[in-house]
């Protein structure tokens, strides 16, 4: 943590923008998760909301897909909206920034249950955030960047 | 964390999903309403040597101008992770509320999904603050988590 130094947020939206499945896939279809891999794509984005918020946008891509010939079996597009305070020392945009990817895919891990919830895939979680992790360098070059 | 662990989400659930069938404008409610939460957790062995880590959250939304709190949304939720053995309690607490923390966004991600395209999916569950129940948590992993 970064001293005495405190942030505040509240999430704005939650919203699915995009949700596939393919429709080759029948409700009673087992499908193994060893014969199953996760893909994840994780952007965000920045405005300005007032003189003392930030509104934070993270998007996170949850894709499972057939290990044998790549095909896609369903994808979700997870799409939440933060208002953080501002201003933010960088190690205090770092902490809030991983934080709320965190709930992000939690928010994603909801969806997917809901959307699938007649298919067996409802009952395959995407790995936790520990997987997402190996891309926080790109991610904290991302804040440096885009949140001032 | 001061030691290295890996959890997994195994399951998740939801056990009640309840709208007021008497409520059917919801354009207006974002002044009238609050949110009334209560969570528990429990401990057990899993046949993988691994530990159990079992949460249950359940969210109300009911009238604040209403003395009998008749609800207009309820939604409850279960979720079961699986975690590698842990030694030290403070790690213990840490992993358990991160499993609250990560059942309460999993019941956000779901409301939201069940509410799409309703004005409801504007009136998103807040996150609990765990803070002010960290002793009580702190005390059931002791006698739960052995």
């Amino acid at each position: 943590m970064s001293g005495n130094e405190s942030a505040t947020y509240s999430v704005l939206s939650i919203l699915f923008p995009h949700y596939y499945r393919n429709p080759g896939m029948k409700e009673k279809d087992i499908i193994l998760p060893s014969e199953t891999e996760w893909a994840m794509v994780c952007n965000s984005s920045l405005k300005k909301a007032d003189s003392k918020n930030d509104e934070l946008t993270i998007e996170i891509l949850l894709r499972l897909f057939r290990k044998s010939d790549h095909e896609v079996i369903a994808e979700l597009t997870t799409h939440s909206t933060y208002k953080v305070s501002a201003p933010l020392s960088f190690s205090m945009k770092r902490i809030m920034f991983n934080a709320l990817v965190n709930q992000t895919l939690g928010h994603a891990q909801g969806g997917w249950q809901r959307k699938n919830k007649k298919f067996g895939i409802a009952n395959m979680y995407a790995p936790g955030y520990d997987k997402l992790k190996s891309d926080l360098p790109t991610w904290e070059q991302h804040i440096y960047e885009t949140w001032e | 964390m001061a030691e290295a662990i890996s959890y997994e989400l195994v399951d998740l659930a939801v056990f009640e999903n309840y709208v007021n069938p008497a409520v059917t404008d919801f354009n207006d409610l974002h002044e009238k309403v609050m949110w009334e939460t209560s969570f528990t957790f429990w401990i057990e062995d899993t046949m993988s040597n691994k530990k159990g880590i079992t949460t249950e959250t359940f969210y109300m939304l009911y009238l604040t101008d209403d003395d009998n709190k008749e609800a207009i949304v309820k939604i409850k939720t279960y979720n079961f992770f699986t975690v590698t053995e842990i030694k030290d309690l403070r790690t213990k607490t840490e992993m358990v509320n991160l499993a609250l923390d990560i059942s309460l966004w999993n019941l956000q991600g779901t409301y939201a999904a069940i509410h799409e395209g309703s004005p409801l999916a504007k009136l998103i569950p807040p996150v609990q603050n765990m803070d002010q129940f960290q002793k009580s948590i702190r005390d059931q992993i002791k006698d739960e988590w052995k």
